[in-house]
């Protein structure tokens, strides 16, 4: 492998990506209808059934699915086969609450998951909470990404292109495209960068290509190095395993930027043809990235210690050194990668931005400002964002599966406002707080109390499990007082 | 709204995708796989192929306009 991993071809590819992805940002910015809010951040609401399904699923796929998740495979082995589990899991959940919510936002101009929020509950104090802990979990979730854009560079380019680098410059290309063009150059980039996740992922098959025969081999290999890496999960490890498809489940149909594609779309029809085809995804996606991390186990046994998020570049390096055409397959891999991680940064930043625009500085200190200046102070937003995070990313301490685990522990305690709140009309404000908060409270007190995953259940399950019986206790306590009153006032 | 039916189909699928009814035994390949793996796939199809199902039966498409382009 030369010292820069794809060469000058593998360089220029990369750069050719970027400067399509700024000439995406300047069409889009062309194709705008006015500066209101709902054009900037939702693209008009107008998103057909092909550009939905491929900003769902460029957004769904991200960093942590090529880099991540081939490297807990690495880890533990193949018990990692429950990722495939979970990514159906978080397409199943949006059917609890998404032709609801769906319907609701063709009848109300609901630009964030915060302007939902305040239209079924009316309560400012339960937005505000709702919209930190949105913030809280997709900082982490943009940082997560902005850190992946790093590893990413500097694996694929044999360590020639730093780390730093290569944060602050695909960083700097995603602000300028999403400032030109907003949801419109967010939704097209992604339309493109999900042919390339897909061409990457025929890639991946044809690269790897494991007959029956080779994949018995390598399990074999397993069985014998690593036992425990091939070996029936014990029945703690199967708690885990549904705790885990519960948790990522919830938490990932409720991420405020897939909320936001639910408002986007032009029809039901574009959004029921972009879930059913999210649906067959996890197949076509996760399986091949969990065989990737599986063969990896056997081509990497000779590296020691190495760090569970480069194997991907690792393994993509040793191809592309072994003939021209794993080359070109490998390369494909790489623009996939890079577009997978910049297609969720991108939504991630927007997301954030409308959020702190429309629902921070639009009810304070903007308040009553026209929609052109909110937008222009939520891409001044994204920029502060952006500069903050970066300064995180440049000094990693912890892995990216470490992160992804992170915010869906705050992020699940959100879930029952939507899932709840659509279907249940009892469900008061104070006691969709009440049930928040102590969601959140038991999720933070688990692990503060020595006391984390009991029974190997993730503490936002727990969390979250509280909060439901909280919110169903307050309403119900509510409707009794209500009636004893009423019966009261008749007597 | 979907009708209830469909959730404790899920909750079945997504039971049996976790494999805690396999017996603890001598490696046994499938498809060049653990046999483990390749029945939590085969059930993850069969919730993938269950969801394109209920999303075009059950899930409604009365349309109403959009209140801002």
């Amino acid at each position: 492998m030369s010292a820069l991993g794809f060469g000058i071809a593998g360089l220029a590819a990369v750069l050719l990506y970027l400067i399509g992805m700024l000439y995406v940002g300047l069409l889009a910015r062309r194709a705008r209808a006015s500066d209101s809010l709902g054009d900037f951040y939702l693209a008009g609401r107008g998103l057909g059934p092909f550009v939905l399904f491929a900003t769902l699923y460029a957004t769904q796929y991200s960093g942590n699915s090529f880099l991540g998740y081939p490297g807990e495979a690495y880890r533990i082995g193949f018990a990692w086969v429950m990722s495939v589990g979970f990514m159906t899991a978080i397409i199943v959940s949006y059917l609890v609450f998404a032709p609801e919510l769906y319907r609701a936002s063709r009848r109300l101009p609901l630009v964030t998951p915060g302007d939902w929020i305040d239209h079924r509950f009316g309560s400012p104090a339960l937005t505000l909470v709702a919209n930190l802990v949105f913030v809280a979990a997709i900082s982490n979730y943009l940082l997560a990404q902005l850190m992946a854009m790093g590893h990413v560079v500097a694996g694929l380019s044999g360590g020639a292109v730093p780390y730093w680098v290569g944060v602050v410059a695909l960083t700097a290309v995603i602000l300028i495209y999403e400032t030109l063009g907003g949801m419109r150059a967010v939704a097209w980039t992604d339309a493109v960068q999900g042919v390339l996740i897909i061409a990457g992922l025929g890639g991946i098959l044809a690269t790897v290509a494991p007959s029956p025969a080779h994949l018995a081999a390598i399990t074999e290999w397993v069985a014998a190095a690593a036992p425990e890496k091939a070996a029936v999960p014990s029945w703690a490890d199967c708690v885990t395993w549904g705790s885990t498809l519960l948790l990522i489940g919830l938490s990932g149909a409720v991420y405020p930027q897939a909320i936001q594609r639910i408002y986007a779309a032009r029809s039901a029809r574009a959004l029921k043809r972009g879930v059913a085809a999210m649906a067959c995804m996890p197949l076509l996606t996760m399986v091949p990235l969990f065989l990737i991390g599986i063969i990896s186990l056997r081509e990497l046994s000779a590296l020691e210690g190495i760090a569970a998020d480069q194997v991907m570049p690792l393994l993509l390096a040793q191809w592309a050194s072994a003939s021209p055409w794993l080359y070109v397959a490998s390369l494909a891999v790489m623009l996939a990668v890079v577009a997978a991680v910049m297609s969720t940064a991108d939504s991630v930043l927007l997301t954030l931005s409308s959020i702190v625009a429309k629902d921070f500085l639009g009810k304070t200190v903007l308040r009553g400002a026209p929609d052109a200046r909110l937008t222009r102070a939520g891409k001044v937003s994204s920029w502060a964002i952006v500069a903050a995070l970066v300064g995180v990313a440049l000094v990693p301490r912890v892995t990216l599966w470490g992160l992804i685990e992170l915010k869906m522990e705050i992020l699940i305690q959100v879930a029952p406002l939507f899932m709840l709140g659509l279907h249940w009309r009892r469900l008061t404000a104070p006691a969709a707080i009440a049930g928040l908060v102590a969601g959140l409270a038991v999720s933070f007190a688990l692990p503060l109390a020595g006391y984390a995953r009991p029974f190997g259940v993730h503490d936002g399950l727990v969390g979250v499990f509280a909060n439901v019986v909280v919110c169903g206790t307050w309403s119900q306590l509510a409707v009794i007082r209500e009636r004893s009153a009423v019966s009261e006032a008749t007597a | 709204m979907l009708p209830r039916w469909i959730w404790p189909v899920y909750l079945a699928l997504f039971a049996a995708s976790v494999p805690w009814y396999v017996p603890d035994g001598p490696l046994r390949i499938w498809l060049g796989l653990p046999h483990w793996v390749v029945l939590s796939i085969a059930v993850i199809a069969g919730v993938a192929l269950f969801t394109v199902f209920v999303v075009r039966r059950y899930w409604p498409e009365d349309e109403e306009a959009a209140p801002e382009r």
